[in-house]
């Protein structure tokens, strides 16, 4: 019995259709478009932000560039000193291929003094030179320097120092403001001057004559006799 | 060969949609909009509510056609997608669970008979009277073929409730049956 029921509800309902109003199908549109829309707002977003970035990336790539000029600038200028000094070095050795190429590579790497010092291979070809001084010497400073060089870039403003020097009073200005002659005087040694100060003395034109009048003056004075003449009073 | 070229526009509309071709979705909605609306009102009562429902299971089945693998029919697939989403609807709106104690039938209506004098809409009207709950299992089993376990793991319920369930819809059904048969009858004999 209870399939019968479900067979008749079936086979007369399983394909039975009624229309919706017209105005259903526009909702499925406006929702897809709006689904559609979200989509297309964001694929573009993406895309943005993608731009965004390459644009970022470019940038820093650029900077970096410009960054790493000046060294190109002195890694020239090292090989020109690299140049001068082979020639001072009489011609006496000329540098082999590999250590020509050296400097090279690491000017690639921009390594800092540390490095330089830390990196075996440089170790290795500075214990080799070592055994040969003439071509030691060359290559360790164009080492040197350009490591140097390396460092220069990270310092953008270059350090000034400044030193003034107070004005030195001459002996020339001294015997003119005080009248004293201080070439003669540095010329004579200390038994003429003890004279010439005995003789000044004598003469009466030392300024210690001075000092002796003052003696005097102070010793002339009766202060014993002063005293009592104040008590009795 | 009717039924073949009839798989290959089919398809071709679903390749369409695919593409996202508003053309195709309008004919593939077309197509299948009147049956779906009439599953949508076996399920939710109101009119308004069974197009809402309708119009959001079109926009899935138009986002998602991609899942559709050509496995099995496109209509069980899309018959599928509107149960799934009337089922929701009623989740998210109505009570769907009524215990009501309903006596057994011992006959049955003479079927011949119904089926001769009901229209299509009257067994809507019918189905439409039934709670909740017992509509949706005895649409689910009865209709559009679905088991009691899928019932259940669809409903978040037991096997054995959604039986239940059914045999009640059942025995509604049944007495509104010859309710309208024993109507016909009298009507005829006054006639």
């Amino acid at each position: 019995m209870n399939d019968r029921i479900d067979e008749f509800f079936k086979r007369r309902l399983a394909d039975h259709a009624v229309a919706p109003t017209p105005g259903a199908w526009s909702k499925v549109e406006v929702n897809l478009s709006k689904k559609n829309n979200g989509i297309v707002w964001f694929r573009a977003a993406a895309a943005f932000l993608f731009l965004g970035l390459l644009l970022a990336t470019l940038v820093w790539i650029q900077s970096k560039k410009i960054e790493t000029i000046p060294t190109s600038i002195t890694k020239v200028d090292s090989s020109h000193e690299k140049e001068a000094i082979t020639k001072e070095s009489n011609g006496v050795q000329e540098l082999r291929p590999d250590l020509k190429s050296k400097p090279r590579s690491n000017a690639k790497r921009q390594p800092t003094l540390a490095q330089v010092e830390s990196m075996p291979e440089i170790k290795k070809h500075v214990q080799k030179e070592i055994e040969q001084p003439a071509v030691v010497e060359v290559n360790s400073k164009i080492e040197i320097t350009e490591s140097l060089a390396v460092s220069q870039p990270n310092a953008k403003k270059p350090l000034v120092l400044e030193f003034r020097l107070e004005e030195i009073t001459t002996p020339e200005q001294l015997t003119a403001t005080e009248g004293i002659e201080v070439a003669n005087m540095d010329s004579k040694n200390g038994i003429q001057k003890a004279i010439g100060f005995a003789l000044e003395v004598k003469n009466g034109e030392s300024p210690i004559i001075n000092l002796r009048q003052a003696k005097e003056n102070l010793f002339a004075l009766n202060f014993k006799k002063d005293k009592k003449t104040i008590i009795q009073q | 060969m009717q039924f073949e070229i009839y798989r290959t526009k089919e398809n071709e509309l679903i390749e369409g949609c695919k593409k996202r071709e508003s053309h195709a979705q309008r004919q593939l909605y077309d197509r299948f909009s009147g049956k779906m609306y009439a599953l949508c009102n076996r399920y939710v009562k109101d009119k308004m509510e069974a197009e809402d429902v309708l119009v959001s299971s079109f926009t899935k089945v138009f986002e998602r056609i991609d899942q559709y693998k050509g496995e099995g029919s496109f209509e069980g697939w899309l018959r599928k997608v509107v149960v799934n989403e009337s089922l929701s609807y009623l989740r998210k709106n109505k009570n769907m669970y009524l215990e009501t104690d309903i006596e057994a039938i011992d006959h049955e209506p003479d079927f011949e008979t119904i089926d001769t004098q009901l229209e299509t809409e009257d067994l809507l009207k019918m189905i439409n009277a039934l709670p909740t709950g017992y509509r949706i299992v005895f649409n689910m089993y009865a209709i559009d073929g679905f088991s009691h376990k899928e019932i259940a793991s669809h409903l978040g319920i037991n096997e054995n409730t959604s039986k239940s369930q059914l045999s009640r819809a059942r025995a509604m059904l049944q007495r509104n049956l010859l309710t309208l048969e024993r109507e016909w009858i009298k009507k005829i004999d006054g006639i």
